[in-house]
């Protein structure tokens, strides 16, 4: 059974580690080790129970282990600082007074499709209406707004170029060509498509443009189509 | 913050003893069906073991196994059972060679099955 002790805190340990890694796309609403334990106690009850050939004793002295580790990290995480960074992770603000913090994006394994996608859970479809947005260290996504009034509330921006792509049904949604956005872009200081981490167009031919480099900015496109 | 410290110790308390108990339970459990195990083999090797010496093995291990079924895998009594039937139904036709390796392997078994529940590398990876 110390076997079984062992066997738990390796597989606990090798989970929390690649959970971390994973990033906070893979977490809702958990720390990282609750999630971990999440996922480990429902087998854990489960295969000494259904599988006869296993003693029950091997899935308390499991779950037993997972409560001792459970209780440690929390006395852990309250008494050392630098160990509930390590643990758990911390905020990251993925959109900031400059726009997206790109950087900060991808170091959670999250690309732009994902952050427009919590801004629109979130009630706020438009990048330029927030003035930060933050993924907590339990995955969940919130969002400072800017004063109320803003000129885009209502619209639904749809993406136009994604991470140096263009989105193709969008693209032909807004009623421009490809020629014309590169253009666009060149004027705006993104000489490279791949420059460009977002560009979306909204109903009122309002679009958000963002290089890698540059603060993010607010264009308005003459003559886009309604149903962009 | 002093409720969770408790519950740290307590429960590693509670994990430590019944690792002891395991460890010495399990161990010498073991040790005393390996020596009646040994006497068993001796006897069957020189040819002197009878059907009453393989039931008072098998009365020996039926009475150790309920209390193993809490410690180890299910299985690994099983196969216990399994080769000591054998044996002793060997003993029973009379056929001397054939109930030698079945003991063989029974000591075999006594002789590693508990170091497979020890704590080494090669148990955890």
């Amino acid at each position: 059974m110390a076997l079984i002790f062992v066997r738990t805190t390796v597989i606990f340990i090798v989970l929390l580690i690649v959970i971390r890694l994973m990033g906070k796309r893979q977490i809702g609403e958990m720390q990282p080790f609750e999630f971990v334990i999440t996922l480990l106690i429902a087998e854990l009850a489960c295969i000494p129970m259904s599988d006869t050939s296993i003693p029950l004793l091997y899935g308390v002295v499991a779950i037993v282990t997972i409560y001792l580790l459970h209780q440690i990290i929390c006395v852990v995480d309250e008494k050392v600082r630098f160990m509930r960074t390590v643990l758990g992770g911390k905020p990251s603000i993925v959109i900031n007074a400059d726009g997206i913090d790109y950087a900060n994006l991808k170091r959670n394994n999250l690309d732009v499709a994902d952050l427009v996608e919590s801004m629109r859970e979130s009630g706020y479809p438009s990048l330029d209406s927030v003035a930060y947005a933050v993924y907590e260290s339990n995955g969940n996504f919130s969002v400072i707004p800017k004063k109320e009034g803003s000129e885009s509330a209502g619209t639904l921006p749809r993406i136009i170029v994604d991470e140096g792509q263009f989105e193709q049904d969008n693209l032909a949604a807004s009623g421009k060509d490809e020629a014309f956005f590169l253009d666009l872009f060149r004027q705006n200081g993104a000489n490279r498509l791949k420059d460009v981490i977002l560009f979306t167009l909204d109903e009122k031919g309002k679009g958000y443009f963002q290089t890698k480099t540059q603060p993010y900015r607010v264009l308005q496109i003459p003559d886009c189509k309604e149903s962009a | 913050m002093t409720k969770n410290i408790i519950s740290i110790f307590a429960s590693a308390l509670f994990l430590f003893l019944l690792f002891l108990t395991e460890a010495l339970f399990v161990s010498h459990q073991f040790e005393a069906f390996k020596t009646a195990l040994h006497s068993l083999y001796y006897k069957i090797e020189d040819g002197s073991a009878t059907t009453q010496d393989g039931e008072s093995v098998r009365t020996l291990w039926r009475a150790q196994k309920n209390v193993l079924h809490v410690f180890i895998p299910h299985n690994d009594v099983v196969r216990m059972d399994y080769y000591l039937g054998e044996a002793v139904s060997y003993l029973y036709s009379g056929e001397y060679v054939l109930a030698l390796a079945k003991a063989e392997v029974l000591v075999e078994i006594c002789e590693n099955l508990p170091a497979t529940y020890k704590v080494s590398p090669e148990n955890i990876f």
